[in-house]
C-alpha cells in the first residue's frame, strides 16, 4: 500500500518564504527598492529576487514536496534532498543580493562574483528539488490536469533559472561572459518564462486540485484546462521563437501571438475557476477560497489591463505597477489564501491523526479564527489594489504607504499561521466534547 | 411508552459561520432519549446525513422551507431492542459513504467507526479522492485496505481492522 504521508521540510520552505516576502515589502515600503529606486536598479533586483526566487519559489517548491505526492499517488519525496535544495537556494539568494550591492557601490566590487556563484547555488538547490519532484511526476504518470500543470511549470522553472545566471554571469565577468542576444532578448523572456510559465502554471495547477477539493466543487473535468496549458505553452513557445527571426516581421508576430494566447490561456482559466466556484457545493465559502476569489480578480484585472496596453503600445509606462499587481495581488494572495487553509490542515494531520479515533482531537477549523484573520487578508488585498492605483496614477509616495499597510496585513496574517502551527486549540482548553467521542459516532450499517 | 417530544437542531447558523456541524448533530443524535426524533434545519439538504441517519435506525422526511433552507424530520424506524442499534456488535459494517464531505472528514468519520469496531471485523467505505493520508494512518495502526477506482463514482475500500481483542470499545 502507498504511504503518503507529510513533507519533512514542507514548513521549512514555508518559513524561510514567509521571512524573503516581509523582507522584501519593508525594503519597497522603506524606499529602498523600486517604487523609490528605479526598476532595474541594483536595489529593485534585490527586492525582486527575494519576491520571485525567496518568496514565491521556495513556497511553491515547498507545496510541491506536499502536493506531488498526494496528486501522483508516491511515496513522500525529497526528505533529504529537500533540505539540501532548501539551503542551496536560500544561501544562494544571499549571494545573488550580496553580487546586486556590488553592482551598484553598496559593497565592494569585489563582491560582484557573488551574484554568479549565488545564481549557480539556485541553479543547483532548484535542479535538486526539480528531479525529486519530477520523478515523483514522472512515476505517476498518466497525470491528472494538476500534475500536467506542475510538470510544465517545473520546466519553465530551470529554463528561467539558467537564463537567470546567465545573466549573473555576464554582469560579474562581463569580459569573459558578453552576449548581445542575452542583453536585448533575455530580460523579456526571463520574466515572461518566470512568471508566466512557472509561477502561474503552477499556481493554476494547484488552484484546480485545491480549491474544487476544499469547496467541495466537482473535480476539475480537464476539459477547459488542458487548454489553458496548451495555449500558455504554445504562447510562451512563441516568446522564445521571436528572438531567432530578429530583424523579419516574424519577430513582431511571435511576440504578439504569444502575449495574445496567454491572454487565451488566462481567459479560459478564468472560465474555469467561475465555474468551480459556481457549481461548489459548500454554500459557505472559507476565508481560503475568499482570499483564492480576490487573488482571481487581481489576476484578471491584471491580464485586462496588460492586454490594453500590450495593444496599445503603452506597455512599458506601466509595466512596474502591473507586475507589482500581478505578483502580490494575484500570486502571492493566492499564497497567503492557500497557506491559511494548508499550515493549519498539514499541523493537524501531523499532530491530531495518530490519536483520531482513540481520543477527543480539536477539528482542522479549531486550530485557526476565521473571523479575527479575515480583517488581515481584507487589508492585504485593498492595499495591493490602492497600491496599484496608485502606481499607475504615478504617486509613488501613496504606493509605499499602501506596501506598508500590505506589510503590517502580512505579518499579521503570518502570526495566525504561527498560531495554528504552535498555538493551543480552545477546543482543547476544554473537556472533551461528547460529539468527539467514538460513541457519538454511528455503527455504520449495523441496521438488521 | 410516549415518544418523548421531537427535538430540534438549527445547525444553519453554524454552517452560515462556514462551520462543520456533523459532530454536533451526532452529539444531539446520542442524546435523544429512546423513540424521540430530531428535526433538524439547515441551509442545504443534508443528502450524506440520510445514510449516516439510516444506520443508527431512523427514517428522514425532508422538506425545503423557502430561502435555500432545508427541514429534516429524522424519525426512529419502527421499534428496536430495548438497547438500540448502537449497542449491538458490529462485524462487517458499512457502507460507510464519504462522498461529499470536506477533508479531513472523510478520515476523521472513518478512523473514528473502525475505533468502534471488534478486530477482524470489515468497514466497506467510498470517497472521492484516494484516501492517500488515511491509507497512511491505517498502516500505522496495522489496518489493511484493499482500494478500487470507479471511475467518476470515487474510489471503493474495504478495510479490515487488526489489533489487539478487546481493543473496540
Amino acid at each position: 500500500m502507498i504511504n503518503t504521508g507529510l513533507s519533512r521540510w514542507t514548513m521549512a520552505y514555508f518559513a524561510a518564504a514567509f521571512a524573503a516576502f516581509l523582507a522584501a515589502q519593508l525594503l519597497m515600503a522603506l524606499g529602498l527598492a523600486y517604487p523609490a529606486e528605479p526598476l532595474m536598479s541594483a536595489r529593485t533586483l534585490v527586492a525582486v529576487h527575494l519576491v520571485t526566487i525567496g518568496w514565491l519559489t521556495l513556497l511553491m517548491l515547498g507545496a510541491l514536496l506536499q502536493f506531488v505526492p498526494v496528486i501522483t499517488g508516491s511515496a513522500v519525496i525529497g526528505e533529504r534532498a529537500g533540505l539540501a535544495s532548501l539551503l542551496a537556494i536560500g544561501v544562494g539568494l544571499i549571494g545573488m543580493i550580496v553580487g546586486f550591492l556590488a553592482l551598484d557601490g553598496t559593497l565592494p566590487a569585489a563582491c560582484t562574483g557573488a551574484l554568479a556563484l549565488g545564481g549557480g547555488a539556485v541553479v543547483v538547490g532548484v535542479a535538486l528539488v526539480a528531479v525529486t519532484i519530477g520523478r515523483a511526476l514522472v512515476a505517476g504518470r498518466p497525470l491528472a490536469l494538476p500534475g500536467r500543470f506542475v510538470a510544465a511549470g517545473l520546466c519553465f522553472l530551470c529554463l528561467t533559472v539558467l537564463l537567470g545566471v546567465s545573466f549573473a554571469l555576464a554582469l560579474a565577468w562581463p569580459d569573459y561572459f558578453a552576449w548581445d542576444g542575452l542583453v536585448v532578448h533575455g530580460l523579456g523572456l526571463h520574466i515572461a518564462t518566470g512568471i508566466i510559465g512557472w509561477f502561474t502554471l503552477t499556481a493554476i495547477g494547484v488552484s484546480y486540485r485545491l480549491l474544487s477539493m476544499f469547496m467541495l466543487a466537482p473535480e476539475e473535468d480537464g476539459g477547459i484546462g488542458r487548454w489553458v496549458l496548451r495555449s500558455a505553452t504554445a504562447g510562451i513557445g512563441l516568446f522564445w521563437a521571436g528572438p531567432f527571426f530578429g530583424g523579419t516581421p516574424f519577430a513582431g508576430i511571435a511576440a504578439s501571438g504569444g502575449a495574445l494566447l496567454s491572454i487565451i490561456a488566462a481567459g479560459l482559466y478564468l472560465a474555469d475557476m467561475v465555474r468551480i466556484f459556481r457549481q461548489r457545493k459548500r454554500p459557505v465559502l472559507e476565508l481560503n477560497s475568499i482570499a483564492g476569489a480576490a487573488a482571481l480578480v487581481a489576476f484578471g484585472a491584471s491580464v485586462l489591463a496588460f492586454g490594453a496596453l500590450e495593444f496599445s503600445g503603452r506597455l512599458s509606462a506601466f509595466v512596474g505597477p502591473l507586475i507589482y499587481l500581478y505578483l502580490f495581488g494575484w500570486l502571492s494572495g493566492l499564497g497567503l489564501g492557500q497557506l491559511y487553509k494548508i499550515v493549519p490542515f498539514l499541523t493537524w494531520l501531523e499532530r491530531y491523526g495518530p490519536r483520531l479515533g482513540k481520543e477527543a482531537v480539536p477539528r482542522v477549523q479549531d486550530l485557526v479564527s476565521e473571523r479575527r484573520a479575515a480583517p488581515w487578508f481584507v487589508a492585504y488585498f485593498l492595499a495591493v489594489a490602492a497600491g496599484a492605483v496608485a502606481g499607475a496614477l504615478g504617486v509613488p509616495l501613496v504606493w509605499r504607504a499602501a506596501i506598508l499597510v500590505h506589510l503590517v496585513a502580512s505579518i499579521l496574517i503570518a502570526r495566525e499561521l504561527w498560531r495554528a502551527r504552535y498555538g493551543r486549540p480552545a477546543a482543547l482548553a476544554v473537556p472533551a466534547p461528547p460529539a468527539l467521542s467514538t460513541t457519538a459516532f454511528p455503527q455504520i450499517g449495523a441496521s438488521p | 411508552m410516549n415518544a418523548p417530544s421531537t427535538l430540534t437542531v438549527d445547525v444553519r447558523p453554524t454552517l452560515r459561520a462556514g462551520g462543520e456541524p456533523f459532530a454536533d448533530i451526532m452529539a444531539a443524535v446520542a442524546g435523544l432519549a429512546q423513540g424521540q426524533s430530531l428535526r433538524l434545519l439547515a441551509t442545504f439538504k443534508p443528502a450524506p446525513l440520510f445514510a449516516v441517519m439510516a444506520s443508527r435506525g431512523f427514517n428522514h422526511e425532508e422538506r425545503e422551507i423557502g430561502g435555500g433552507d432545508w427541514e429534516v424530520l429524522f424519525r426512529p424506524k419502527a421499534t428496536e431492542g430495548a438497547a438500540g442499534p448502537s449497542a449491538r456488535p458490529a462485524n462487517d459494517a458499512g457502507p460507510l459513504d464519504t462522498r461529499g464531505l470536506e477533508p479531513p472528514e472523510p478520515m476523521v468519520r472513518v478512523l473514528h467507526t473502525l475505533e468502534t469496531m471488534p478486530p477482524g471485523s470489515t468497514l466497506e467505505v467510498y470517497t472521492d479522492r484516494e484516501p492517500l493520508f488515511l491509507y497512511k494512518e491505517l498502516a500505522a495502526r496495522g489496518h489493511s485496505v484493499d482500494s478500487k477506482a470507479l471511475g467518476q463514482a470515487g474510489y471503493r475500500h474495504l478495510i479490515r481492522r487488526s489489533g489487539p481483542a478487546g481493543a473496540a470499545s
